[in-house]
């Protein structure tokens, strides 16, 4: 079977509006945990 | 396009053969996690070392060994080798190729094991999972963790010569989404062993057997590195690919995206192996400038892994969804959590989550000068090779030891007890330990014998040895479906049975560009990339190596 010879009507209509929030729940997640890694860190003061 | 409709029957012969490996995998998962909460205990200052002096295994670097060895090695190893040569036979619909090359592999791969095995027990190979020259161990050891991964690339072959056989029937088809997977898998692992390869048969192992004076540290540093980070990855993609290509149907849905899902194990293949510098952070022998070049491309590996889990949350999304899920969020409940294949793999991913979020940050060079070698890093990769990865073979142990056995699964409902016993004890366990490494608790150290140990440290040491007693619990139960499930007399009756489980695309797989479906551009695209990231270091490294570090025998 070519490629061409493919119907493209197979693909369903989904919208993954609920793992688009997720990922985000992840993105920020990282942020913060990485951001607070930092804060303890420079909490602890400088180091000569 | 592959459906569950057609129906492959794997041969008895090939199940046992495939089972032969799950038994293997599964004695060295339980003789290796006994060890493991008895380092969390001693740390804690509860030293059970002392019960095993009588059978001779009362050292707590031996235990170390024996549960980095077993676990991180073995287990995975003959796991994955296993699950592939049935990803292989009923992804393809075929028989091996040339199944006596397989079972060469895999007798390779025993006796390695074995040859590896007795000089650990016997004190002589205490020389953790990462064995870092000058540390030496019998030659023994090196040369049977050499024919295991000699007989994991055999095994390699059988299966690319039952693709190719494949490719010659089928030369407009796209090839099974599985099956791809897993040849990259292979692929990646055979390019990245070379390292680990070339440290043994050039460094080690002539140094163990006396032919040279001693080693370079450095060198064999670098050169097991090129091995260790894409070794996650041998690990890793395994999980990846029962995620993306079994998941989705086992949830009741479908792959959302089969082009995505090649792009990321393609991009796997190409990132896994060139950022092996970002575990020589703290390595003066390393230039700085190659530092940074391999973590630029450390970082480079998180758009394969974002891209898994955009594509994986999406399928069980419009599974969750075909299920009755409702709401931005509240979809998530109508997911099968009763079902342990599902629950496994569904609390593996969630810890991967934190483990992607501490393996992203200690790639950060700043934040690696301070947990480097301390407590965090096992901390992280407890949730990747001890969470990912083993949560979602307990997961697909679930149907893939009633599938070898004809017997089903024995007693289901504990086996979501053991989901969810794993799950709690690594929150508790993992999370203990990274805190223990940001405040300076250092790894590979018999820590209740230091006298260093601050107050502040406490609290966090009594939790890791909480969360490893409740591992313990997890793996126990884990062992026992396991042994029963394979050795009871009750078998599936006429009609019952597991089906192999492929998820369906939700777009045709010939609709994916032919250049995702194609080893050729990104074998040579890989192979460049490696080249630039370490050539001129390798070329450095072997130009100045001095094998003048004399051996340590612990």
């Amino acid at each position: 079977m070519s490629d061409s010879h493919v119907d493209a009507t197979t693909e369903e209509e989904f919208t993954p509006r609920g793992t688009i929030a997720v990922v985000g729940l992840f993105v920020a997640s990282l942020v913060l945990l990485w951001m607070s890694i930092y804060l303890i860190l420079i909490a602890r003061g400088v180091t000569i | 396009m592959l459906t569950q409709e057609s129906v492959y029957e794997v041969t008895q012969q090939d199940r046992r053969f495939v089972g032969a490996h799950l038994l293997v995998a599964i004695a060295a998962l339980s003789v290796g996690s006994l060890f493991g909460p008895l380092q969390a205990f001693e740390w804690s200052g509860l030293d059970l070392y002392g019960l095993l002096e009588p059978i001779g295994l009362g050292d707590y670097y031996k235990g170390l060994t024996i549960h980095g060895v077993l676990n991180a090695l073995v287990w995975t190893t003959f796991f994955i080798t296993g699950f592939f040569t049935l990803v292989m036979i009923a992804g393809l619909k075929r028989p091996l190729r040339y199944p006596g090359l397989n079972r060469a592999g895999f007798y390779t791969m025993v006796v390695g094991l074995v040859m590896a095995a007795i000089p650990i027990l016997t004190g002589a190979a205490s020389v953790l999972y990462t064995f870092y020259p000058p540390l030496q161990a019998s030659w023994a050891f090196y040369l049977g963790l050499t024919l295991v991964v000699v007989g994991s690339w055999i095994e390699g072959y059988g299966f690319y010569l039952t693709m190719a056989e494949w490719r010659r029937d089928n030369p407009h088809t796209r090839s099974p989404f599985i099956v791809l997977a897993a040849l990259i898998t292979m692929v990646m692992w055979q390019i990245a062993t070379l390292g680990i390869a070339v440290e043994i048969l050039t460094m080690l192992l002539p140094a163990a057997l006396g032919l040279i004076d001693g080693t370079d540290p450095e060198l064999g540093r670098t050169l097991f590195w090129f091995t260790g980070h894409p070794l996650v990855y041998f690990w890793l993609l395994p999980a990846y690919l029962s995620w993306y290509g079994m998941l989705p149907k086992q949830a009741g849905g479908k792959l959302f995206s089969d082009t995505l899902a090649r792009l990321a194990f393609w991009l796997f293949l190409l990132l896994s192996i060139p950022v092996g510098f970002h575990h020589q952070f703290a390595d003066p022998g390393v230039p700085v400038g190659w530092k940074y070049i391999h973590s630029i491309l450390t970082y480079g590996v998180a758009f394969p892994s974002m891209l898994t889990l955009f594509t994986v949350v999406a399928s069980l999304e419009y599974a969750a969804r075909k299920r009755g899920g409702q709401g931005l969020l509240g979809w998530i409940r109508a997911l099968p959590w009763g079902n342990p294949v599902v629950s496994a793999q569904l609390l593996a991913g969630i810890l991967f989550m934190f483990g992607g979020i501490g393996g992203i940050t200690n790639a950060s060079y700043s934040v690696n000068l301070v947990i480097h070698n301390t407590a965090w890093v096992p901390g992280h990769f407890h949730l990747t090779v001890a969470s990912a990865v083993t949560l979602s073979f307990f997961g697909i142990s679930y149907w893939l030891i009633p599938y070898v056995t004809g017997k089903p699964l024995w007693k289901e409902k504990w086996a979501t007890v053991v989901n969810w016993t794993w799950f709690v004890g690594m929150m508790i366990f993992s999370n203990a330990m990274h805190v223990l490494g940001l405040l300076g608790a250092p790894r590979r150290t018999e820590l209740g014998q230091a006298p260093y140990v601050p107050d502040e440290w406490s609290g966090h040491l009594f939790r890791m040895s909480v969360g490893g007693a409740i591992l313990l619990v997890g793996v126990a139960l884990f062992v026992v479906i396991a042994a029963r499930t394979a050795f009871q007399k009750e078998r599936f009756g006429p009609g019952e049975g597991v089906e192999f489980p492929i998820a369906v695309s939700m777009r045709d797989p010939q609709l994916t560009p032919l250049w995702l479906d194609r080893f050729k551009p990104w074998l040579i695209a890989t192979v460049v990339l490696i080249v630039v990231a370490y050539g001129p270091q390798l070329f450095e490294q072997f130009s100045n190596a001095s094998f003048n570090s004399p051996p340590i025998s612990p």
